[in-house]
């Protein structure tokens, strides 16, 4: 047997007299204007307030919601995914998907229903004539971790199903009995998929700017934004430079955490085929109380809320902010869709070349918060308007521009996910069939990645829909997005209620993308 | 008759700085089908892939049809070199029909004509009432016509087909074999095949070359390259034989068998490898060697007799057969001969 050859291969020379690697530099250039704005303000003035920030209340509260949404979210995904893979609870199929659902709840809009119920006037004080002040940082950890454990709780259940069955005889032979005994054999084997989904807790409860901003917790990100100002950058670029080595210290632990190998039987049975023993009526409440606080109970809150404000849906303010939300999302979504093809194809295609490992930029965007690719974006410009002045801030084109640099790794790890698997030979066929390589992207290889391209547009729109501190630093009057306008009228006396209209426009957006993910997924199978 | 492929001294070697194809060349007539043999990892797939584009060699040149398409200044791509390539997984286009498949490479061709063409094709492959399926939906064999027809409907200059038969059912091997020979006959096309089983090369080949560490050891006809193998390296891969290496004499030559009678022009005292068939020896009753195991054919008996560390198998017939731990001889009646270097 010969071993097929990854991928076609030029020689390095002639790849340069094509266009491509031009193209894949230019892209991945752009989406390092972020952190060479941030880092050409690295003055000396700048690094002495960074060191102020450093021992300041911002840097306790960041790392403290970081660490305890960490903390909480580990204990609801893990034990929601333990339950669901090892019990055989009722209504298993359905409730193994509907506990993704929090994930369509944006952590401050969990925050502004939350203080509705209990604060004073509040439902619980309509109710009982109780009402508890929870504006504090350990509830606010909380509710953000309630809308964000799906991170560890969707990659942790995919790793379990995959574990293999004959372990878990063999430890049950050797006498492991009880469930926490278990647990601690059997978890340290799905590290890599565990702390991979915290890593995406962490990083996005730090860039959480609504709930900490809304409960009053000074954190990086609300620190940024308070302090942003175009004439005056120190404050915020102090915080931002500190923020960016926090993601740094995040991103450090997680590869060092990370198994370096990964050693699963291919053969043999999993744990998915096999037959669930441990029958749980108390796996099965904890579940159904997860799903009805982080989800149910919220949801009918602010329909209720919103029952009473139905008018608003047909104000037209509502519908400009949801036309211009929808414009935003979309175009921001078809570029990303259009740049992660050609970056993934450029890979495909290239994947020998030194050239192609610079794809690791473009997952970059993730890990950086909004905030910081806010004023990373905007201090270039805040320079040009000096220079020229033209005023440029504001405009829709560079709030699509910096949402394309911070979501694209969204957009493209779906992408090139699903290009990885059609196997080389199609472009290769396609190719001694006489198209070219432009010609054999649109005939052969977008039609194979149909549902791909979907689901990826699907997820950055929900993603831009509820994105909030980017898009406050940009926002303009009368101009603003479902997630501004939410936030907005959320701390406006008297609009209190109200808000609740846009939030649930939010929320059914994501509830509509995880279906329609799942749709895409069962369809994939 | 004009030659369609010539290769030059192809080299290629990969990024980790191993070699793996050194000078290597070859050619193949009109109409002529060739196949490409040798063991793992000797460049035979890298050798197809570069006629097709697929790979660039580092230095050598490559023409088809007389039109160089390959050497230190030129590169024509893939598109443009008119070559059929069958890959190995088939390579059909998951979303287009068994029909859009094979019009696929008749892209910019009249559309009367390109019809004509797949109408050709189709029934030559005897795939026509398959045309609207999809390509999960039919069989391995039938993807394999398929996947032929697509490549042939594009009138190539020549077809490269990568292991045709590595896919297909031990079952059915032979006649997918025998049916493709006669596809690609029928279509008056020049092939080159990599195939790793010798007995595939025997039966399809017009010409089969041994590719060894990068580079064509022998071209030959299969009975050439059967009878009169260039190296001992080439030996082994062309089918069961005994090298027995040996010394020239003014008679014949001195090996572990004996003293064997065979005119030659060597010096003697010469060193010799010498090439026996084991159908090309005969059975005796008496001598120095033992019979260590024995394995059924179907036509006969594979016997495999020891003496000291030396082997030597013979083909023997049921009548014939000795039992293990038997003393045995040999008689030689045919043999051939390569000059140690």
């Amino acid at each position: 047997m010969s071993s097929p050859l990854p991928t076609i291969n030029p020689s390095f020379k002639r790849l340069w007299s094509s266009l491509w690697p031009y193209s894949f530099i230019l892209l991945v250039g752009l989406l390092f204007i972020p952190v060479i704005g941030i880092l050409s303000q690295s003055s000396m003035a700048v690094l002495n307030a960074t060191l102020d920030v450093v021992m300041s209340e911002s840097t306790f509260n960041s790392v403290l919601v970081v660490f305890l949404s960490c903390l909480f979210a580990s204990i609801f995904g893990i034990s929601s995914a333990w339950i669901v893979t090892f019990s055989n609870i009722p209504f298993k199929k359905w409730i193994q998907w509907l506990l993704i659902m929090p994930l369509a709840i944006p952590p401050y809009v969990m925050a502004y229903v939350s203080k509705g119920f209990f604060d004073p006037f509040g439902t619980l004080d309509q109710w009982t004539g109780i009402h508890l002040d929870i504006s504090n940082i350990v509830v606010l950890s909380l509710l953000i971790s309630l809308v964000l454990y799906p991170y560890v709780y969707t990659p942790l259940r995919a790793s379990l199903a995959q574990q293999s069955a004959s372990l878990i005889e063999a430890a049950k032979i050797a006498g492991y009995r009880s469930q926490w005994k278990m647990m601690r054999l059997i978890l340290p084997m799905h590290r890599t998929a565990l702390v991979g989904g915290l890593l995406l807790v962490g990083l996005e409860s730090l860039n959480e700017y609504g709930a900490p901003a809304y409960f009053g917790v000074k954190t990086y990100t609300t620190e940024i934004i308070r302090y942003w100002d175009p004439m005056n950058l120190q404050y915020s670029v102090s915080h931002a430079l500190v923020a960016l080595i926090f993601v740094g210290l995040l991103l450090y632990l997680e590869s060092r955490t990370r198994l370096k190998s990964h050693t699963s039987d291919k053969l043999g049975r999993k744990v998915q085929d096999m037959e669930a023993s441990m029958k749980s009526s108390l796996g099965f409440a904890v579940c159904i109380t997860l799903l009805a606080i982080a989800f149910a109970a919220p949801v009918l809150q602010m329909l209720f809320w919103s029952g009473k404000n139905l008018g608003l849906f047909f104000e037209s303010s509502f519908l400009m902010t949801t036309g211009y939300t929808f414009m935003l999302a979309l175009s921001s979504g078809l570029i990303l869709l259009l740049t992660s093809v050609l970056l993934s194809y450029f890979i495909y295609m290239f994947k020998n070349y030194s050239l192609a490992k610079l794809s690791f930029i473009a997952n970059l965007g993730y890990a950086i918060p909004g905030a910081i690719i806010g004023i990373g974006v905007l201090i270039p410009i805040a320079w040009l308007n000096e220079s020229t002045d033209i005023l440029l801030t504001g405009t829709a084109g560079l709030l699509i521009g910096a949402y394309c640099m911070r979501y694209q790794s969204v957009a493209f790890n779906t992408v090139e996910g699903t290009l990885k698997k059609i196997p080389v030979s199609q472009l290769e066929a396609s190719l001694s069939l006489g198209r070219s390589r432009i010609g054999s992207l649109r005939s052969v290889i977008l039609p194979q990645m149909k549902p791909a391209l979907m689901g990826a547009l699907l997820l950055v729109f929900v993603d831009i829909t509820k994105e909030l501190p980017l898009t406050m630093l940009f926002q303009r009057f009368n101009q603003e997005t479902l997630a501004v306008k939410a936030f907005i009228m959320m701390d406006t006396d008297g609009a209190f209620y109200k808000a609740s209209v846009p939030s649930l426009a939010i929320v059914f957006l994501g509830v509509l993308s995880i279906i329609a993910l799942r749709y895409l997924d069962s369809k994939d199978e | 008759m004009s030659s369609t492929l010539e290769i030059q001294e192809v080299c290629k070697s990969f990024t980790k700085g191993t070699e793996v194809l050194s000078s290597a060349s070859l050619t193949l007539r009109e109409n002529e089908i060739g196949v490409l043999i040798g063991p793992s990892g000797s460049g035979k797939s890298t050798l197809l892939r570069s006629i097709a584009g697929l790979e660039i060699p580092d230095s050598g040149s490559i023409s088809i049809a007389g039109k160089c398409v390959n050497d230190a200044r030129t590169y024509l791509e893939p598109s443009d070199r008119q070559v059929g390539f069958l890959f190995q997984d088939f390579a059909l286009f998951p979303h287009l029909t068994v029909e859009q498949n094979i019009r696929f490479g008749l892209h910019g061709v009249d559309k009367r004509v390109a019809s004509d063409r797949v109408q050709k094709y189709m029934q030559l492959c005897s795939i026509s009432e398959l045309k609207s399926r999809y390509p999960h939906q039919i069989s391995g064999g039938q993807q394999q016509r398929v996947a032929l027809a697509r490549a042939l409907a594009t009138e190539p200059v020549m077809l490269l087909l990568d292991e045709p038969f590595s896919n297909v059912d031990e079952n059915l091997k032979a006649q997918i074999r025998t049916d493709m020979v006669e596809l690609i006959r029928a279509s008056k096309t020049t092939a080159l095949i990599v195939v790793h089983d010798i007995e595939d090369a025997y039966a399809i080949a017009d010409k089969i070359s041994v590719l060894i560490e990068g580079r064509v050891a022998q071209s030959a006809s299969p009975e050439e390259l059967y009878s009169s193998p260039a190296s001992s390296g080439v030996a082994s891969v062309t089918g069961e034989v005994n090298l027995l290496s040996a010394k020239a004499s003014s008679f014949g030559f001195t090996c572990a068998i004996g003293e064997l009678d065979q005119p030659h022009d060597l010096e003697a005292g010469q060193g010799a490898t010498l090439v026996i068939r084991p159908e090309d020896l005969n059975l005796e009753k008496e001598g120095d060697w033992t019979v260590e195991e024995m394995r059924y054919s179907g036509i006969g008996y594979l016997v495999k007799c020891i003496n000291n560390l030396e082997r030597v198998s013979v083909f023997v017939s049921a009548a014939e057969l000795p039992a293990v731990n038997d003393r045995v001889g040999f008689k030689v009646h045919r043999m051939h001969w390569i000059v140690n270097d």
